[in-house]
Formats: C-alpha cells, sequence, structure tokens
C-alpha cells in the first residue's frame, strides 16, 4: 500500500462485522491496521442484535413447546418462567460472544484499536475525540441504526426500539409494534410467548413483505390463529399519546382512523445506515440509502471502501463479513473481486423458521421473468407426523431450463435447511438435480426434494 | 454548552462559536430583506438545530458547520439558505 506518510496503511472505520473481518486480514497480510469504534466492541450483531434476541427467542420456544407437551404425554401444568433469570440468560449468551474483551484479540493480531467516533476531516484523516489519524486507505463499515417514523407525539409518549426491548425485566401486558419485518415479527413472537398482546402493524398490507406470497400468509395464519396476535396491515399510524398508564396509538386503516392503547409501543421499521460520519469532507457520495460504492466495494474516493449495513443492501451479519472479506481483498490485491450476491440466505427466527434465499417470486414477475414454481407442504412429509407438526412448506423457483433461482422455506429448522438451497443457487444446480439427491428419512429436508421434483 | 473544535480548511483549529455562526446566518438573512426580528430569531433557531447536531461530536470541520447550517437555515428561510451556502463572506 503505501509508504510512512500515514499513520496507518488502513484504517477501519467499525469494528463489527463489516470491519473487523478486513482489519485482521489487513493485519495478517502485514498492513499497519487500526479499527475505530464508537460505541460497543463487536457492533450491533453481538451486543444488540441476533445474539440477544436469538437468546431470548430459544427461552421463549422452550417455554411454549414446554406448555404444549400434552400431546406427546409430557405434563406441563407446573411450567413458568421469571424474566429477569431470561434476561440474565441472554446477557451470559451476550457475554459468551467474547466481544467486550476483543480489545486484546485485536491488538495480538496486530490491529490496533482506537475507542471514540470518527469524522473525517480530509480524505486521508480521520479526527477520533479529538486526535488526528491519516490512512492510506479507508474502510467504512460503521453499520446503521434504527429508523424513528416521524410520528406526532412518539417522544413524549415514549417507545421502544429494540435496543431497549431485549432488556425489558419483565414482557409488557400489551405491545404495539410498528414494522412487520422480520425484527417485528421477532419480537412479537418472543413477547406473545410470554403472554403480551401484540399488535403488529406496518404500513406493508402483509407481514414480511419482502417475503413471498405464501410465507406471509401462513405467518400471519400462526400469528393470529395460534398467537392471538392482532395484525394489522395496509396501517399508518397517526399519532401516540399517553393515557395515564397506558400509551394510545391511533392509527388509520382502510381508509378508518382507529385506536388502541397499550403498555408499550416498539419501533421496528427499518434501519438506516450511518453515514453521517463527515463523508463529504473525504469526497464520498452518499444518499439515504447508503454510501454509493461500485462493483469492488470502492466508493466515489478511491481509496476508501465501504461494507456492510452503511453500504445498504442486505443488512445481514454474514453479508457484512462476506463484504469485509471482499473489500479486504480490493485493499491488499491488484486484482479486484465482486460480491456475487446472487445466493444470499436470509432467516427470520420464528416457530416455524422462515427462511429464504436467491429471488423471490415477485422480483422475478417485476422483472417479467419466466419461472417454474414448486411448493411441497411439510405436512406430506414423515417428519410432520413425528413431530406432530403441520404448518409450513418449501418452495422452489426455478428458470426456464429448471436451474434453482430462489426457495422460500417454512418449517422447523427452516434457517439450517435452506443452506442445502443456497448451495444449489450458488452452483446452478438444476432442481432435478437437487431431486435425484439423497436425503435421510424422515428430516424436514425431505420436503426439499420433493419441491424439486415438481419442477 | 457546545464544546466543538473546528478544523479548518489549512488545517488550523478554533473553538465554535455560536455568536459567529448566529451573526453570519442574520446576515444571509437580512442580505434577502427579511426583517431583522426575522432575520435573528430565524438565525437563533438555527443554530440552535446545528448544536444539536453538533452534541457529541468533539471536532468537525467548518465546511460540516456551514453544511449543517445550510440545511437548519432552509427552515426558515431557504432563500437565505442558499445565499449563505454560496457565500463564503456575508457582513
Amino acid at each position: 500500500m503505501a509508504k510512512q506518510k500515514y499513520d496507518y496503511d488502513l484504517v477501519v472505520l467499525g469494528s463489527g462485522g463489516g470491519g473487523s473481518v478486513a482489519a485482521h486480514l489487513a493485519a495478517k497480510a502485514g498492513k499497519r491496521v487500526a479499527i475505530v469504534e464508537a460505541g460497543s466492541l463487536g457492533g450491533e450483531c453481538p451486543n444488540f442484535g441476533c445474539v440477544p434476541t436469538k437468546a431470548l427467542l430459544q427461552a421463549a420456544w422452550l417455554y411454549d413447546a414446554a406448555k404444549h407437551g400434552q400431546p406427546f404425554g409430557i405434563r406441563s401444568a407446573a411450567v413458568g418462567y421469571n424474566y429477569p433469570s431470561i434476561k440474565a440468560w441472554k446477557d451470559t449468551a451476550v457475554k459468551n460472544t467474547g466481544v467486550a474483551d476483543s480489545r486484546s484479540y485485536h491488538e495480538s493480531a496486530g490491529v490496533r484499536v482506537l475507542g471514540g467516533a470518527a469524522h473525517f476531516i480530509g480524505p486521508h484523516q480521520v479526527s477520533v475525540e479529538r486526535r488526528h489519524v491519516s490512512a492510506a486507505n479507508f474502510l467504512v463499515a460503521t453499520g446503521s441504526y434504527w429508523h424513528i417514523p416521524d410520528i406526532q407525539g412518539l417522544d413524549k409518549a415514549g417507545f421502544l426500539t429494540p435496543r431497549e426491548a431485549i432488556n425489558l425485566l419483565r414482557p409488557p401486558k400489551s405491545l404495539f409494534i410498528v414494522g412487520s419485518g422480520a425484527s417485528g415479527c421477532e419480537f412479537a413472537e418472543l413477547f406473545s410467548a410470554f403472554g403480551s398482546k401484540i399488535y403488529l402493524a406496518d404500513v406493508a398490507p402483509r407481514v414480511l413483505p419482502r417475503e413471498d406470497q405464501e410465507v406471509s400468509r401462513t405467518v400471519e395464519e400462526i400469528f393470529s390463529r395460534q398467537r392471538g396476535m392482532t395484525i394489522l396491515g395496509s396501517s399508518k399510524v397517526l399519532k401516540v399519546s399517553r393515557e395515564g398508564a397506558l400509551k394510545k396509538v391511533v392509527f388509520q386503516r382502510g381508509g378508518h382512523e382507529q385506536a388502541v392503547k397499550v403498555e408499550e409501543i416498539l419501533i421496528a421499521a427499518g434501519r438506516l445506515p450511518n453515514t453521517d460520519i463527515g463523508l463529504e469532507n473525504a469526497g464520498v457520495d452518499y444518499s439515504p440509502a447508503g454510501i454509493n460504492v461500485n462493483q469492488y466495494l470502492q466508493t466515489s474516493a478511491r481509496h476508501i471502501y465501504a461494507a456492510g449495513d452503511v453500504i445498504g443492501g442486505y443488512m445481514l451479519t454474514h453479508v457484512a463479513t462476506y463484504e469485509s472479506r471482499v473489500a479486504a481483498h480490493n485493499l491488499i490485491h491488484r486484482e479486484k473481486r465482486s460480491p456475487d450476491y446472487r445466493a444470499v440466505p436470509r432467516v427470520t427466527f420464528l416457530n416455524p423458521e422462515v427462511a429464504s434465499v436467491g429471488a423471490s417470486e415477485e422480483d422475478c414477475l417485476r422483472r417479467d421473468m419466466a419461472v417454474r414454481t414448486a411448493l411441497a407442504p411439510v405436512s406430506i412429509i414423515g417428519r410432520s407426523n413425528t413431530s406432530n407438526f403441520r404448518e409450513g412448506f418449501v418452495k422452489v423457483i426455478a428458470d426456464k431450463s429448471g436451474r434453482l433461482i430462489g426457495a422460500s422455506v417454512v418449517c422447523p429448522r427452516a434457517g439450517e435447511i435452506i443452506h442445502e438451497l443456497t448451495l444449489a443457487i450458488q452452483y446452478d444446480l438444476l432442481a432435478s438435480e437437487v431431486a435425484s439427491t439423497l436425503h435421510a428419512f424422515p428430516t424436514w429436508s425431505e420436503a426439499v426434494r420433493i419441491a424439486c421434483s415438481k419442477i | 454548552m457546545v464544546d466543538t473544535m473546528l478544523v479548518k480548511r489549512g488545517g488550523g483549529l478554533e473553538a465554535y462559536d455560536p455568536a459567529k455562526l448566529r451573526s453570519s446566518l442574520a446576515a444571509a438573512c437580512k442580505s434577502v430583506r427579511a426583517p431583522e426580528g426575522e432575520a435573528e430569531t430565524s438565525a437563533a433557531l438555527a443554530v440552535a438545530r446545528v448544536e444539536r447536531w453538533l452534541m457529541g461530536r468533539p471536532e468537525v470541520t467548518t465546511a460540516d458547520i456551514r453544511r449543517k447550517a445550510a440545511e437548519a437555515l432552509v427552515v426558515y428561510n431557504p432563500e437565505a439558505a442558499y445565499i449563505y451556502q454560496q457565500h463564503k463572506n456575508i457582513s
């Protein structure tokens, strides 16, 4: 990279998935590297996102399974929970990631850790707590933050974001969730398991609006019929106010104004990239959707790369770490690589899990692509019988030649099952090739074989 | 109280001065014929917005201040905000 003109060869802004991988790869390649972290080392996922929410959901599922053991001859009259203990379990899971103590891990790998918020003060310089740090190259991996919609009265009435919701000491008696994407649905699942009355609202007409229609229908059916949630699609929250100990939420739906009173409001209405870091001073172009990058993850300033949530896109931890690896390669090597997003698996941790990869049917219709689809309900396979679980399906989408281009799975362990289809799409396999592969009996994956055989 | 240092174009440093910012924003408003009272009020409100952005930021550039001030002023007087953004010195 550069001579000793600069303090470092590479400064990485952000120690989450998008930043730390590249920092370590560059240090391993002999570069002088520093990571700047304004908040908690490790970023959003291990501290406030994936790890704590999935730990809480694990407790919720165990409790739910224990309460419903009667068909299997399990008596569950005495099953209960202690929510502070559940929160303590969550804290243990977060602590077990080791990120809180990762400063020494970074330093021992040759990555200097600088605490504080970085702000660009020039193309090759950032200010970190008034200390000026220069570098030949930068990787911006500053992540994202929860978007708070402009709703009258919301600030005054008070609300939670997922960051606060994971630290509650008891589940709210009633909860109005704004946003029915993956996070909103997961929190709906979590708190409904512990008895909260849930209202799940979104301006989109269905829950999980980025998934295929069948996924949304199945999840809505389970949420409303089995969990007693009130699903409010095509609903726009107009205003919020305090009424005694409760919060009144007024929303518009189907042209009519309605209101409910709840104990708490959770805003899970999407995330926005953290771009307010003086990018203009470095000549880096960006928009509200994120930092603009080319196919090599290079910004408009060629010595500055960006990866992870800050460039928009999927906003998933595994995509951030993947982009971090690609950015590191491009920073170190002359021959550059582009990230391949054809087979990005994404999972919503409900019960049953929801997972998808590749293109959705709606994506294909929007692009006028001729596709073939097939769906296998899990109720027809042996594992459904032995588990007494009948909701869910595997849906596959293939192009005209039968090559797999997309899939959705709603069933237990969908988050594991999806990886077979991810591999198939990544390596351009035909549906018939997957169908002719042995799948063990009795597993949920048999539904993959059956769906592929129908293409 | 906002305790931010500003990095000038040449690399020098100066402390953030709210009175200086308010004066230049008010001057921009007066240059587009806003009455004095309105100019002062718009300037004060815009400065308040800038200072909310500056909270928790130890150091930014003078270009950042100019950008944020123009974004803040456009809410109260779009014409003045344009003038402020285009001109380096208004007195």
